[in-house]
């Protein structure tokens, strides 16, 4: 028989299995899950399944390990490391309505959480002190978004979240992502204290319940290699009160990019030594970064930030934290000369963070190339070096760096846009190349894809140590090799979806 | 991979309306749509990467009508990728190819009410509904565009709709001003524009701004948003200025309170929480006035959503193009959530009323409190001495 007769034989064998266990799912050549938020494709797959429990999960995953059928887990598809995009003749768990469904399939945008402490004891939230520590037991297709405005009413947040906030727990545990509250909680991985996954054994699939913190930890980043995870404890946080806030813009201009980083750089050290904050973000400002009706551009305190003199460059970097805890920040600022310092609102914070995720976003009839586009820095003394070989590198090139403060390091995103023309991609492509050439070196204390995850650039950009870490784990969980093999193969590599687009 | 290779052909209309502004492929769209809460395969940012790599065409006929043209895709969107008006290109272009129009439910008589009302020398009698006591006139500087509120009652018959239209005549009137009502007015057209029939939505346009032209009037006045949403953004991109400024009732209660023009006398006790309809609000961007209306009214309570304004979530049927036993499931979702704020759920648009009325007349897919729908020209009329 021939490969794909095989491959056409288990799809089969697969679709009948759905129908007999009623599994919402849909097959045919599905042009709409050739990518995630990655811009990598690995081809078009042909069968996406929708299970809506844990129940369904076990029992996809029996018939996958019985039938040799590869499963690549999905979230909300919007990682951007490629992971989620399945090779033909796998099959895409999209695991969106998990926990976040009625017994009819339906998805509710609004819903009561359930508290637990850390012993994972049911705990009430309308009695709950500011130190409790607290988690959300949640189905992992839930989201931030939904999940914090279930936790609004009683002045609780989720502790950690990505700028993606409608991106899905499950994958935000499987991509170990970064976001606000990391600061203070570290990656979304040390903020989950219990999980549920759904592995395999040689014979089918197998139900586990995790609560050992450190293999808690240890799976975080596992990206859909270990099983499909169901259910976490994810931490909650209150939100404090307004009036024991702070929000400040730090402002800084020059022509000289090395110079920007430089300084910011030292200002960076001292900021993460001495003080507690739950967000560090920054980004540089062009002329185009909001539109010319945009009304940031009418905000007398942030108003004047969009305007820039010709052949400056500024970066603004924006911090929230408790008062207590940032008492150090004027004074720090005030020894840097060069350095604007200004308290602002918490919606003018909110404004400012606006602009700098649309930074990324805007591609006016332009794709984003993917290839380089988030990279951290761990010595601050690197990031003035570092700043001005990355914009001699994307020099004249469309896309803008923004990044994230983390007391562990730096993290820049960048992401050059193309007009869809072969010739527009392809110089994008040779310009990523020439960055990464030009900034991911150790001497630099730059490593690539910390926060997104590696996936598909796990061979080309992670450590060996890390590739044995993650074939133990997966030996571990899934010894039928079920869950997206392809992953661990050295020669896997995406395609960028966007030559094929035809607009 | 063959499946990827860059298809021939020069994109069309639509596509071109969705590659203006990048797609980063964020699925944000998705997770807030509310179609996609019940029916998983349904996506905004799949339809958007399979128009990308196949063109637009390969539009499923369900993919093509169930969307809510609401617009919650495009208000969260980092790039505002304006899906709605994707999906409207789209069921205008298929319409010719494929003949095909909205699945209506209700027999199509939306669809031949506008039909009928495209025609040339209609004979209608726009004021039957009006009632003793009510002033209205021939000619003045204010119109009332009634919209197609004086037929919906003989069809939606658990909403008495026209209550909503001898509201506004009675706080116009109480006011001192005296509306027009015209014969000559016709359907807006709004829900032959949303469902793809651009030629009877120009027709209509064309038939209503003649006579609104020659009325001389200064101000136009409606009750309806999605009327609102034409007159105000639609009819000039066809026709030209109207040479009339158009406003929502609300914003003109809202006007005449603050100029004193208007009080508000007898307390209407009642808490009340306020749906924003797509046409008003994110069509619109009118999310002031209706709230500002509810405030000025003594005795009421204003009790807000979650999800509000922007966010707001959509009474789950567009244009009459997409009920079905899905849109149950929303309707139950949202009227669960006014239910929790309030025993009263107010809104500006007489089709949210019909729409979320219509759920709870019949059989609700789970329990619900009671729960009253009120149009807020409506309230404000019971406040009036
Ligand atoms: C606009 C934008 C902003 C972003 N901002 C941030 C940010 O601030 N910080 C950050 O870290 N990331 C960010 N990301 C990247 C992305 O949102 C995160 O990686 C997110 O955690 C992915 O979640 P998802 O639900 O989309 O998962 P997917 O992208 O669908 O999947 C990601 C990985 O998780 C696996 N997976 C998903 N669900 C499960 C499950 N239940 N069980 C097992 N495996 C699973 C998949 O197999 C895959 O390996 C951003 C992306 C975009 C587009
Ligand atoms: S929210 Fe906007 S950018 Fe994101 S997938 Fe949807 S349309 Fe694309
Ligand atoms: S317009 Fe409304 S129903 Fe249509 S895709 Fe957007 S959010 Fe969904
Ligand atoms: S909800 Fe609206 S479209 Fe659906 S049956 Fe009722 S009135 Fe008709």
């Amino acid at each position: 028989m021939s490969a794909v007769a095989r491959e056409q034989g288990s799809i089969d064998e697969t679709l009948a299995f759905l129908r007999e266990a009623r599994i919402p799912h849909q097959a045919g050549e599905l042009l709409g899950y050739a990518t995630d938020g990655s811009f990598l494709t690995l081809g078009v797959p042909t069968l996406v399944v929708f299970p809506k429990d844990e129940a369904e999960c076990a029992a996809l995953v029996d018939h996958a390990v019985r039938h040799g059928i590869a499963l690549v887990p999905r979230g909300t598809g919007s990682g951007t490391a490629g992971a989620a995009t399945a090779p033909p003749g796998s099959v895409l768990v999209d695991l969106e309505r998990l926990g976040a469904c009625d017994a009819r399939g339906h998805r509710r945008g609004l819903f009561a959480p359930i508290v637990v402490d850390a012993r994972g004891t049911p705990a009430d939230l309308a009695k709950a002190g500011p130190d409790d520590e607290l988690y959300v037991r949640v189905g992992a297709g839930r989201t931030s978004d939904e999940t914090n405005r279930a936790l609004a009413g009683h002045g609780w947040t989720v502790a950690v979240v990505p700028s993606s906030g409608y991106s899905t727990f499950g994958g935000n545990f499987a991509t170990n992502a970064r976001g606000s509250g990391t600061p203070a909680f570290g990656p979304f991985g040390n903020a989950v204290n219990r999980l549920r996954i759904v592995a395999t054994t040689r014979e089918g699939a197998r139900v586990l319940e995790v609560t050992d913190r450190e293999e808690v930890r240890r799976l975080a980043g596992h990206h859909g290699l270990c099983g499909l995870v169901t259910e976490l404890d994810v931490r909650i946080a209150p939100i404090p009160k307004p009036e024991d806030m702070v929000c400040a813009l730090l402002s800084i201009e020059s022509e000289d990019a090395g110079h920007l980083g430089a300084t910011i750089g030292g200002l960076m050290k001292r900021v993460a030594a001495e003080c507690r904050y739950f967000a560090g973000e920054f980004l540089f400002i062009d002329e185009g970064i909001v539109r010319p009706d945009d009304p940031i551009r009418k905000d007398p305190v942030l108003g004047g930030t969009f305007v820039l003199p010709a052949g400056r460059r500024r970066m603004i970097l924006l911090y929230r934290g408790r008062k207590e805890g940032m008492e150090a920040l004027p004074r720090i600022a005030a020894e840097f000369p060069e350095v604007a310092y200004r308290e602002i609102t918490f919606p003018q914070f909110r404004a400012l963070m606006a602009v700098r995720t649309a930074a990324t976003g805007k591609a006016l009839r332009r794709v984003n190339v993917p290839g380089a586009e988030d990279f951290i820095i761990y010595d601050p003394a690197r990031f003035g070096d570092v700043l001005s070989r990355m914009f001699a590198a994307v020099e004249g090139a469309s896309g803008r760096p923004v990044g994230h403060h983390y007391p562990d390091g730096i993290e820049v995103h960048y992401r050059p846009q193309a007009a869809v023309t072969r010739a527009d991609i392809e110089a994008a492509w040779a310009m990523i190349q020439k960055l990464r050439e030009a900034v991911l070196r150790t001497e630099l204390t730059v490593e690539d894809r910390k926060e997104h995850g590696l996936g598909l650039a796990l061979f080309r950009d992670g450590s060996p140590s890390r590739h044995e870490e993650l074939r133990r784990l997966k030996a571990e969980y899934d010894p039928a090799n079920v869950f997206c093999p392809h992953l661990l193969l050295p020669e896997i590599e995406g395609r960028f979806i966007g030559s094929s687009f035809r607009v | 991979m063959e499946a990827l290779a860059p298809p021939a052909g020069a994109p069309d209309e639509a596509l071109r309306i969705l590659a203006q502004e990048g797609c980063i492929q964020c699925n944000k769209c998705t997770m807030n749509c509310p179609v996609h809460r019940v029916d998983v395969t349904f996506s905004p940012r799949k339809t958007i990467l399979q128009a990308y790599l196949g063109g637009s065409d390969a539009l499923s006929e369900r993919d093509l009508w169930a969307c809510l043209t609401c617009g919650e895709c495009q208000a969260v969107c980092a790039t505002e990728v304006p899906f709605p008006a994707f999906i409207r290109a789209k069921r205008e272009a298929l319409r010719s190819v494929r003949e095909r129009t909205a699945p209506c439910k209700h027999g199509g008589y939306k669809e031949i009410l506008a039909k009928i009302m495209a025609k040339p020398n209609l004979n209608q009698d726009r004021r039957g509904w009006i009632g003793d006591g009510l002033q209205v006139a021939d000619a003045g500087d204010v119109i009332y565009f009634t919209g197609c509120m004086p037929y919906l009652d003989g069809v939606f018959t658990y909403t008495d709709t026209a209550r909503i239209g001898k509201a506004a005549i009675k706080v116009m009137n109480a006011a001192g001003i005296v509306p027009m009502v015209s014969n000559a007015e016709r359907c807006c057209g709004h829900d032959a524009l949303w469902n793809g029939d651009r030629e009877t939505f120009e027709t209509l346009a064309r038939r209503n701004v003649e006579w609104i032209r020659a009325s001389g009037a200064k101000r136009l006045v409606t009750t309806c948003a999605e009327c609102y949403s034409m007159l105000k953004y639609e009819y000039p991109k066809v026709v030209g200025d109207l040479n009339v400024e158009v406003v929502h009732m609300t914003q003109l209660i809202q006007e005449l309170v603050a100029a004193g023009k208007l009080a508000f006398t007898k307390p209407v006790d009642l808490t009340v929480t306020y749906q924003d309809p797509c046409r008003l609000g994110r069509h619109s961007k009118e999310y002031d006035a209706p709230r500002a209306v509810l405030r000025a009214i003594p005795g009421v309570k204003l009790v807000e959503m979650d999800r509000i304004r922007e966010n707001s979530m959509c009474c789950g049927v567009g244009a009459y193009a997409n009920c079905d036993a899905q849109t149950k499931f929303l309707q139950q979702e949202r009227l669960e959530e006014a239910a929790s704020k309030a025993e009263n759920l107010v809104t500006a648009c007489p089709h949210c009323r019909i729409h979320f009325s219509c759920y709870l007349d019949g059989q609700p897919v789970d329990p619900l409190p009671d729960l009253k729908i009120i149009d807020v020209t409506d309230l404000a009329a019971q406040a009036l001495g």
